[in-house]
């Protein structure tokens, strides 16, 4: 009777307990980081475990929301993993290194060997207060990708000036193809036209508008250069440069509509190359330049900024055994499983840069790239910014409402 | 009392299936599209799937390292639906037959549970998981599960309870079984057909819940289907036809519970009515 | 242990009840669900509740006390209440084609046609998909070269064609679309629960007071399956008071903000711009509507229920 009360309450205990020993394991490492660089991370960890067979290290993956979510709550409860992915910059991320590191949250790796490495016009973007706190691994670069044999059978060359990029939506829509695949439904796309813009337009002449808007010595309505490059924005929607709908396209889509030819150009970051010849587009059809602003023959600007970046938690227990891991990671020939062919943040003669980007990193050589938003002083002049694109093409919002709506939040903290 | 079957049956048979084929032609579009090779993505959204061609499926269980996330789920949520079945059905017998006021407020307290949004306890809760040393473990989320489905499980059991008359609990008592063997030769078989439904439904929720294995799982070798779906999503998310096979086999064991179960779920909501 | 049954009973039992030997079961079988519910959900909630009043950004190792500073903060918000109204749409319409649907469906199979059995399952399935399926799924059919814009163009109607995820007048009703489309299968099998409690004899009874089928089904079904009523229309409230998968997965709230709701408010509030405590106070306020809301409802409902 009361026995047997027991035992259920028993059983189910055993359950539990079973449950929790089959799923105990030594853990020496623990790593998390987006979705998007697992293959090339589980790469690296792979080659790392192999040469040293002491130590395990385990992975997490999630797609860049829900990773946020995750880490910030882990990070809070001092529960975080040995080695992060973090976003550089200050505050514009809610995992980015300035907000990090402002709360202690992550080891101080100042002394490592790899940071006297860093070059100066990066340093900003993984320090903060004077220290270094991540390893970049990569440059996230924007710009122009072309179907070199859809230009070339429209008699159309690669698109130098904005008069080239105008003439040749006209040329290419005239004929039932879709010149600039745009897919405005993913918030973070809406942002890679005018960010391709604003580099020339605002940053090229001055380079730390982001650093004065946080300062509240600059804004975005004051800014010609910000004005400008939304009415382009639109510009190109009005002549028909874009799919039909680009509000409601998907990346998916624009991946799709490059593959098959229905689109002939896009305005991307290198991982759309890859997404791109996976889906059985021909490499040698793929082409990327700067994306062109001027029409006088100036060169243009560019976006580039840091991206993939590994700090460790200043909570871990296996502080030493991280920045082992994070020193392996900045050897040239690691780097180089890492990168496959994508631009490095820290230059090695030893790494080879894919020659599809080669103009943009001729761009960042010869200081023609600014990281633009990246210092925005918090994540929601962002979200501001993207759902705003958004609204523009839908026409609920016009470009000075934006502007002034960008003002008022970055002043908020 | 039968009915028989003349031109209004046939008529409304008609329009049913009718019915039924415009519903279900998006399910049709992701089976469909789950076997197609990659190459033929971009044709006519209906035409006929290649049903011999199962790269697709191959191709996502391997890059998705899918058995060993298949066990964690499954085991993760057979155990928490027994806890569940068990503990909820137990409870729900105390407030169903006891006619205090303080039943009455713990029933009402349990129901505050469908309401509250879970966004409001997830920090508390992971940090408490966390002093416990639960992290990355099966209870963890067998813990986080039970709790979180109890709300719904006493719902559907006590409505349904306060329909089974008691002359059959007193008889049994008379004859000099304990309460806990009234309950469990006596009431819990009776309780079967809404078991079935506290089965599929929180079987579902659980089955495909991402966030909180994410955070608790999420990287270690206790990992659910979700979680490594997930990842498989965002590596592939320009593959529909990989994604959409990867989905489907996420999602065939929970069908294959609600077939077992389909005639206890309607069955279950059916006397679960009469509260 | 027969002591121990005669204590208990001596004290608190109702004496409404005649049978002199029946004895309700001890609380011990309750303790637990009350242990696991109340760490799980009631601990950790009103845990979480402290948040809402201070000015916590998630991070850092102090929480400031802001008092009500947070829900003033929230009153006065614009996007507070373009969320607030795009919940109460898709909850309201949402609630009302969904249940509406899943009756007529029972309706229609709680019959004797041959392929009940088969259609019962069929409209059930959607159920069981998780929502980043149904979400990929809805992206597919509703992207500007997706299925429903090639229907439309396949019968001549290419006018039709819409930006339907992408246009602030048309991306709310889409994302209600699928919304329904998944749950309906639900409220279909709790009114079909419903209608096989209706006992046959009242339906006899009715024609032969020769009632016509409107009346039958006015006069007869619908008093008898008021709780199967109650039950979908307070379960499909709270939920679509509370919808965030199935929004954040198709549009993240948008474009701009036309898909917000106050879920995803919080969401993006607490985790993704750091004001944790600001998403707690959002929370908070949802459960309050939430509550009374379904109070509101199950009041009127059950009235209903004892009229009938």
């Amino acid at each position: 009777m009361k026995s047997s009360l027991l035992k259920a309450i028993g059983f189910l205990l055993v359950l539990l307990i079973v449950g929790t020993a089959v799923a105990q394991e030594r853990v020496t490492l623990r790593l998390a980081a987006i979705v998007n660089d697992q293959e090339p991370v589980t790469a690296v960890v792979a080659e790392y475990m192999r040469r040293n067979p002491h130590i395990t290290i385990t992975t997490t993956f999630a797609p860049i929301d829900q990773y946020q979510v995750v880490l910030r709550t882990q990070l809070a409860a001092g529960t975080a993993p040995d080695i992060l992915f973090v976003w550089a910059g200050a505050a514009g991320n809610p995992m980015s290194v300035g907000l990090l590191a402002e709360n202690n949250l992550l080891a101080d790796l100042s002394n490592e060997p790899w940071v006297r490495d860093i070059p100066a016009g990066v340093r900003s973007s993984v320090q903060h207060g004077g220290r270094t706190f991540i390893y970049p691994v990569n440059k996230l670069v924007i710009g122009l990708f072309y179907n070199r044999q859809i230009l070339q059978n429209h008699g159309l060359g690669v698109p130098r000036t904005w008069n080239d990029l105008l003439a040749a939506c006209e040329r290419l829509s005239r004929a039932g193809i879709t010149p600039l695949a745009q897919a405005n439904q993913v918030l973070w796309v809406t942002q890679l036209i005018p960010h391709a813009i604003t580099a020339s337009t605002v940053y090229a002449t001055d380079p730390d508008f982001d650093i004065r808007l946080a300062q509240g010595r600059a804004t975005f309505a004051g800014s010609a250069g910000y004005r400008d490059a939304l009415q382009r924005y639109l510009e190109l929607n009005r002549r028909g440069c874009f799919n039909r709908f680009p509000n409601a396209t998907s990346y998916e889509d624009i991946v799709r509509m490059m593959a098959t030819g229905r689109a002939a150009m896009a305005v991307q970051t290198p991982g759309f190359a890859a997404q791109a010849t996976r889906q059985g587009m021909a490499a040698e059809h793929l082409g990327m330049v700067p994306f062109p602003v001027h029409n006088d023959g100036t060169r243009p600007w560019i976006f580039a900024s840091v991206l993939s970046s590994f700090g460790v938690s200043a909570a871990s227990r296996n502080q030493a055994a991280a920045r082992d891991f994070i020193r392996f990671l900045a050897q040239p020939e690691i780097l180089s499983i890492y990168l496959g062919g994508r631009i490095p943040a820290v230059p090695h003669p030893a790494l080879t840069v894919s020659p599809l980007f080669s103009e943009m990193l001729a761009a960042i050589r010869e200081g023609r790239s600014a990281p633009v938003g990246v210092f925005w002083p918090n994540p929601r002049v962002q979200d501001v910014y993207m759902r705003g694109i958004q609204q523009l093409f839908d026409g609920s919002k016009t470009i000075d409402q934006l502007l002034a709506e960008l003002d008022r939040i970055a002043r908020e903290r | 009392m039968r009915q028989r079957y003349g031109k209004s049956q046939w008529a409304l048979e008609a329009v049913m299936i009718l019915a039924a084929i415009i519903y279900f032609i998006p399910v049709y579009m992701l089976v469909q599209l789950s076997f197609r090779p990659g190459h033929e993505m971009a044709q006519s959204p209906l035409g006929l799937p290649s049903f011999s061609y199962l790269g697709n499926y191959l191709q996502a269980w391997s890059l998705a390292n899918m058995g060993q996330a298949m066990l964690n789920s499954a085991i993760i949520t057979s155990i928490s639906l027994v806890a569940l079945v068990a503990f909820g059905s137990m409870a729900a017998y105390v407030l169903a037959r006891r006619k205090q006021r303080l039943a009455y407020w713990v029933y009402i307290l349990f129901l505050a549970g469908i309401i509250l949004p879970f966004q409001l306890g997830l920090l508390p809760l992971y940090r408490l998981i966390n002093e416990l040393q639960l992290l990355g473990t099966h209870a963890s989320l067998i813990i986080y599960n039970v709790g979180h489905f109890l709300p719904l499980a006493i719902f559907l059991y006590t409505g349904f309870l306060r329909a089974i008359p008691r002359e059959y609990e007193e008889a049994a008592l008379v004859d000099g079984a304990s309460h806990l063997q009234v309950f469990t030769r006596v009431v819990f078989p009776l309780l079967r057909p809404i078991t079935g439904t506290v089965i599929i439904v929180a079987g579902v929720f659980i089955w495909n819940d991402f966030l909180t294995p994410l955070l608790y799982v999420g990287g270690t070798s206790s990992a659910t289907l979700p979680v490594v779906i997930y990842q498989f999503v965002g590596q592939y998310e320009a593959r529909w036809e990989l994604v959409f096979a990867g989905l489907i086999m996420g999602s065939l064991p929970i069908l294959v519970l609600y077939f077992l179960l389909q005639r206890h779920v309607i069955r279950g909501f059916a006397s679960g009515l009469k509260g | 242990m027969q002591e121990r049954r005669t204590l208990r009973s001596a004290g608190s039992r109702p004496s409404f009840k005649p049978s002199r030997r029946f004895e309700e079961p001890p609380w011990l079988f309750i303790v637990p669900a009350v242990l696991l519910y109340g760490v799980v959900v009631l601990y950790a909630s009103v845990a979480g509740v402290y948040y809402a009043f201070t000015a916590w950004d998630g991070l850092s190792p102090t929480a400031p006390f802001v008092g009500l500073a947070n829900f003033q903060e929230l009153a006065q918000s614009r996007e507070a209440a373009d969320s607030l109204r795009n919940t109460v749409l898709i909850a309201l319409v949402a609630t009302v084609v969904q249940n509406l649907l899943g009756l007529l469906l029972a309706l229609g199979l709680h019959s004797h046609l041959k392929s009940r059995y088969v259609l019962r399952v069929l409209f059930f399935a959607p159920v069981m998909l998780a929502p980043i399926v149904v979400a990929f799924l809805f992206q597919y059919i509703y992207s500007p070269m997706g299925f429903l814009n090639y229907m439309l163009a396949a019968v001549g109607l290419e006018n039709m064609q819409q930006a339907w995820l992408g246009n602030r007048s048309t991306a709310i009703w889409s994302v209600i679309t699928v919304i329904v489309w998944q749950f309906v299968g639900f409220s279909m099998v709790i009114f079909l629960a419903g209608l096989q409690g209706v006992p046959q004899e009242l339906y006899d009874a009715a024609d032969i007071d020769g009632a016509n089928g409107w009346n039958r089904f006015w006069n007869v079904t619908l008093p008898l399956i008021a709780p199967a009523i109650t039950v979908n229309l307070t379960l499909s409230v709270i939920a679509g008071l509370k919808i965030f998968d199935q929004v954040w997965a198709m549009t993240q709230g948008g474009p701009g903000h036309a898909t917000a709701t106050l879920s995803v408010f919080l969401f993006r509030q607490a985790f993704l711009f750091g004001n944790y405590g600001y998403g707690m106070a959002i929370a908070l306020v949802l459960t309050i509507i939430v509550t009374v809301v379904a109070l509101i409802q199950l009041k009127i409902l059950r009235s209903r229920e004892v009229e009938g």
